[in-house]
């Protein structure tokens, strides 16, 4: 058995239920959690007040009239701006499952949460050494069945 | 890669945090738990209070960091009394270390 820790954007909760829901996984168990990942939960957005020239195509957009003068706005671009976050709202996902299902469900998780973007998640395979289905008592393998 | 499970007391958080980060660790997640421990809770008088409220830190890591980051958790969370400020206090906190074997960026598909 293994257990699968997924991290994810809390918008893609759903999505990512009907997948797991058409792959025939049916336990499992989310909780709001927050995180940070690589980037210190930095965001960056284009900062209105500081710009910097732009250098490519230029050319071209004086030939098309799309740029008049030195003064057009369109001369100048935004600079990206690092905002400082901190921890940022994600879901966290646990889903038991046997051995060789693992791939198939590892698969269909990065396939729904990929947008290419910061901030997707990450994805964690541990061990686990036993499960116990409470009700019945049942062990192992026939817990998660 | 092991996964760190630290569950510690919600005030010492952002100490534990900085101490981290001046250790170059800045990747984790939070929870918000609650808990009790061997001393089932503490007694207020005629109350018993038998959950805690604490905060549990998720932190994975290549294996030879790990040792280094539970010492830099443990001294940080640890409190203690006026006179002995490292001395600890029942209700700090515990510590829970357990294998990952793969992990994914979902962003970019790596393993």
């Amino acid at each position: 058995m293994k257990e699968i820790i997924a991290i994810i954007r809390t918008d893609r909760v759903e999505p990512t239920k009907g997948t797991l829901e058409s792959i025939g996984v049916k336990g499992i168990t989310i909780s709001h959690v927050i995180g940070r990942g690589k980037q210190r939960g930095t965001i960056r957005v284009p900062d209105p007040e500081s710009t910097v020239r732009r250098e490519v195509g230029v050319y071209i957009m004086q030939q098309r009239g799309i740029i008049r003068d030195a003064d057009d706005p369109k001369y100048h671009v935004p600079v990206q701006k690092e905002i400082d976050l901190g921890f940022l709202p994600k879901k966290m996902i646990m889903i038991v499952v046997n051995d060789d299902e693992v791939p198939l469900v590892v698969n269909a998780l990065i396939q729904v949460n990929r947008s290419g973007l910061q901030g997707d998640g990450k994805i964690f395979v541990c061990p686990m050494t036993d499960a116990v289905r409470i009700r019945t008592g049942e062990r192992g393998n026939k817990a998660l069945s | 890669m092991k996964l760190i499970r630290a569950i510690i007391r919600p005030e010492s958080t952002q100490r534990v945090i900085e101490a981290l980060e001046k250790n170059s660790i800045y990747a984790m997640t939070r929870m918000n738990v609650t808990g009790r421990g061997k001393a089932m809770g503490i007694t207020q008088g005629p109350v018993r209070y038998t959950e805690m409220p604490k905060e549990m830190l998720m932190i994975v890591l290549p294996d030879d960091v790990v040792t280094k980051a539970i010492r830099v958790i443990e001294t940080a969370a640890r409190t203690g009394t006026k006179d002995y400020p490292a001395s600890g206090n029942p209700g700090d906190g515990k510590i829970f270390v357990t294998d990952v074997e793969e992990s994914y960026t979902i962003r970019t598909n790596e393993k």
